[in-house]
């Protein structure tokens, strides 16, 4: 890439204006056979796995969303601070009793393929989400509280099976993206993305790339970027020696190790920049609650307690990340933080509380991990071996690991597994970090209550929570609900884990939201 | 000739039988397509629909049976993960896997075999004994190891070669030279040993008593013969080509079929994971019948058998 810098001071007045007029003309003559790269126009962004499907209903994977973001707009957007603004719904009302909401849209707004995007055509979108014989795999959510869509004039009315605070977090997320009818009804949105977003989509070659050009027909502030290309890399230092050599203009996630190195400026590391925007995905471990010793809550609390989370923030993240003590991840409303003193360890009170379990000599228990969290498993097994406790670990690829963490109770028995390291992310929405994770209905196979852990006072304060629309009775209700998780302990909260991006310098306008997607619908290059 | 004949027409077959193994294999692996497509999140409604939507829900038989049916017509069937048609998938991968093995074997051989009859001509003195110790470097070296470490020094630091990707010649050279690695150190021994040996025999010896110029003994005489197990081995190793492909395509991301059989079994994508491997397989077999016809043209000898 050619830069030309301004002449250092020190010549004259008349000299420097030469000089600037040659500068001038030298760029003029030079641009026409400038790569397009020093035109900086486009944009090419590398992330860690290859996208799964390009209907945005169909796909649950943060790498995805990343992709699918430019080409698709949903009812309504939430800001990476939580606040929620109109999108292709101008305004909203509901109903006094909390069942219907009424969404006006913004007229002459077309999807990419020409088709209107009118009350119809949301109907329709919304409705294909909901339709159970569609299976579309990122309908759960939905399909658990609406009820039904219909039009209403030019506006849209959402019934719900019954009242949900919030519902217009959820109408933000990708998978509720209005997409064409046209599209919808010939089945191509898993290959070819039709939406309504500031860029269109023109190919995907598997193994390869994504390519998007800018919608010239954009209601909104035109995009600056002309195009966007995506290309993948499971290897992370790969995509660190992708945003070196300028293969990739923005890279994310970008490990924590390769952080440190740009922080201490070395040279090769001085072209690009990075930043670690707040993450929401917690890393925890989930207790099998039914396997001895781990149904005794204090056996559980003692494992927590032994567990020195500064030290791992430090040591895994390379200080990149805050320490989680209690179920909700510290950016949701509701969420308590660390009390002082609680992310360190304590191993005299983990001991007590072993030794009033009759286990003061210890018990082993086994985790299962997929490999990019056995360095976790590996430092708990250090934390816990100090009182007393053998952590075995257990590695096991994706698709094995799926399959060992959803086991139910019997299963889990047989195979002795007493732990499962993961993590979740549910940015803004308590209920879906609470509801999968910690409902008796939600227990393993059926959810991600991968420990089976069943309280009917927990279960009946998630449902009030997230049907309240006040929200002084919602915050006394998660602060109950973490109170009590903190003392009966299904899971151990480790860790929220920071977005680390890196970007090229003179790029600005990328943004990473806390679900850990790379937003660069708004980025531009600063002029060289 | 009737011998060749005969393992053509035993091919169908030995498909057929390996298509079972495969389809039995792949779903004896622990991992569900359709929570691995639909995420730890969804519930279990979400993950029962989609069995039904896959026909995952049929009993194992059945499934492949319509697999065979299918296969047949040259119906591969379509990925999980989008639908796309397997044989398209397998059509626009391909190519990239050809043309990266093909020319990683191209340089094995180009610098294999002068190598190894280098290190013949010179056995026991010292460039022999460099050329072993680096073949013993180059076939216990890792690949992924040796790729990362290239990208670092040629893309990276020196900026003379692109970092990954596929495109013009240049992106040729990282993962070409990787993936040659291996083979190259297999075929420089191979030819050295087969060399050592003949160069011993009666009829060399007689060469050199005619007083045949040194070059000539060994292109004509002694090279010639020392390639029938160069072949047969060089043969064999194909397939480890295949293998090798998976780690070198991942790392540069080069979009080959090793790279679509890595993801397709990270989604359990049973349909793209059966393709590529009987195509896999179908390619070993037919390499290792070409083996034989080209040992056959080297030594008259195994015309008989």
């Amino acid at each position: 890439m050619k830069r030309f810098r301004q002449p250092a001071g020190g010549g004259s007045v008349r000299r420097s204006l030469v000089l600037h007029a040659a500068a001038f003309l030298v760029t003029l003559a030079a641009c026409p056979v400038c790569p397009s790269r020093s035109l900086a126009r486009g944009l090419t962004v590398m992330l860690a796995e290859p996208p799964r499907s390009m209907d945005p209903a169909d796909q649950n994977a943060t790498a995805t969303r990343s992709i699918l973001a430019p080409f698709y707009e949903s009812l309504v957007r939430q800001d990476a601070d939580g606040s929620i603004r109109p999108w292709l719904a101008t305004a909203w009302s509901v109903s006094p009793d909390g069942m219907a909401w009424i969404f006006a849209l913004r007229p002459g707004i077309v999807f990419h393929d020409g088709t209107p995007c009118d009350a119809d055509a949301v109907v329709a979108s919304l409705r294909r989400l909901l339709d159970p014989g569609a299976a579309l795999a990122g309908a759960g959510a939905f399909r658990a509280t609406i009820a039904s869509v219909r039009r209403q004039g030019a506006s849209v009315v959402i019934t719900l099976i019954h009242p949900y605070a919030d519902l217009l977090s959820l109408l933000s997320i990708t998978q509720a993206a209005i997409v064409s009818p046209l599209a919808a009804a010939r089945g191509t949105l898993g290959r070819h993305a039709d939406g309504t977003g500031p860029f269109m989509f023109v190919d995907w070659q598997d193994g390869a790339h994504v390519g998007a050009r800018a919608n010239p027909r954009y209601w909104g502030a035109p995009p600056a970027l002309t195009r966007i290309e995506w290309v993948w890399s499971s290897e992370p230092s790969v995509t660190n020696m992708a945003l070196q050599t300028g293969d990739a203009d923005a890279v994310m996630p970008l490990a924590p190790v390769f952080a440190g190195l740009y922080a201490s400026g070395q040279p090769a590391a001085a072209r690009a920049v990075i930043h670690g925007g707040r993450g929401a995905a917690q890393f925890w471990a989930a207790l099998n609650t039914t396997l001895p010793p781990l149904d005794d809550a204090r056996v559980r609390r003692a494992l927590g307690l032994a567990i020195d989370r500064q030290a791992l923030v430090a040591g895994l993240l390379h200080g990149y990340g805050r320490p989680a003590c209690h179920a909700l991840t510290p950016d949701i409303a509701g969420s308590e933080p660390c009390a002082p003193g609680q992310d360190r360890a304590d191993p005299a009170a983990a001991r007590a509380l072993l030794q009033q379990a009759g286990l003061a000599r210890g018990f082993s228990v086994t985790v299962v991990v997929q490999e990019p969290e056995e360095p976790i498993a590996e430092a708990l097994q250090a934390m816990w071996r100090r009182i007393g406790v053998t952590l075995r670990i257990r590695r096991q690829e994706a698709g094995v690991w799926v399959q060992s963490a959803f086991a139910g109770p019997a299963d889990k028995a047989r195979q002795d597994i007493g732990m499962v390291l993961t993590s979740w992310s549910a940015p803004f929405i308590a209920d879906l970090q609470l509801r999968p994770l910690y409902a008796s209905a939600s227990a393993a196979p059926a959810g991600a209550n991968l420990g089976f852990y069943r309280n009917r006072e927990i279960d009946a304060a998630i449902d009030r929570a997230a049907r309240t629309g006040d929200p002084a009775a919602r915050a006394r209700d998660y602060a109950a609900i973490q109170d009590r998780l903190a003392r009966d302990a299904p899971i151990l909260p480790l860790y929220v884990q920071d977005n680390l991006y890196g970007v090229r310098q003179g790029l600005d306008g990328v943004q990473s939201l806390p679900d850990g997607e790379i937003a660069v619908t708004s980025a531009r290059w600063a002029a060289p | 000739m009737t011998a060749l004949l005969r393992r053509t027409a035993a091919l169908p077959f030995i498909m057929l039988a390996v298509s079972a193994i495969i389809f039995a294999a792949i779903h004896a692996l622990p991992g569900d397509p359709a929570r691995l497509l639909a995420g730890p999140q969804a519930p279990g409604g979400v993950i029962r629909a989609l069995h039904a939507r896959l026909g995952l829900d049929l009993p194992l038989p059945t499934q492949y049976m319509r697999f065979l049916a299918h296969a047949l017509r040259g119906d591969l069937g379509l990925s999980l993960r989008d639908g796309t048609p397997v044989r398209h998938l397998l059509a626009t991968h391909l190519p990239y896997t050809l043309a990266l093995g093909g020319l990683a074997y191209g340089l094995a051989l180009l610098a294999g075999v002068p190598a190894g009859a280098l290190a013949a001509a010179r056995a026991g003195a010292w460039p022999d004994r460099l050329l072993m110790a680096a073949t013993l470097v180059g076939s216990s070296l890792a690949g992924f190891w040796v790729a990362l470490l290239g990208m670092e020094l040629f893309a990276v630091r020196l900026h003379w070669l692109p970092l990954m990707g596929a495109g013009d010649w240049r992106h040729y050279v990282l993962p070409a030279s990787v993936l040659a690695l291996l083979p190259t150190a297999l075929i420089l021994r191979m030819t050295r040993a087969g060399l050592c040996e003949i160069l011993d025999q009666d009829y060399i010896r007689t060469a050199r008593a005619k007083g045949l110029p040194p070059w000539r003994i060994m292109t004509r005489h002694a090279l010639r013969n020392a390639m029938v197990p160069v072949v047969t081995v060089a043969g064999l190793n194909l397939g480890g080509l295949i293998s090798g492909a998976v780690v070198t395509e991942t790392v540069f991301d080069w979009p080959g079929i090793g790279r679509l059989l890595v993801d397709a079994v990270r989604y359990r994508d049973y349909p793209v994971i059966q393709g590529v491997t009987l195509l896999s397989v179908l390619g070993v077999l037919v390499i290792n019948l070409l083996a034989e016809l080209a040992i056959m043209r080297l030594d008259p000898r195994q015309r008989g058998h």
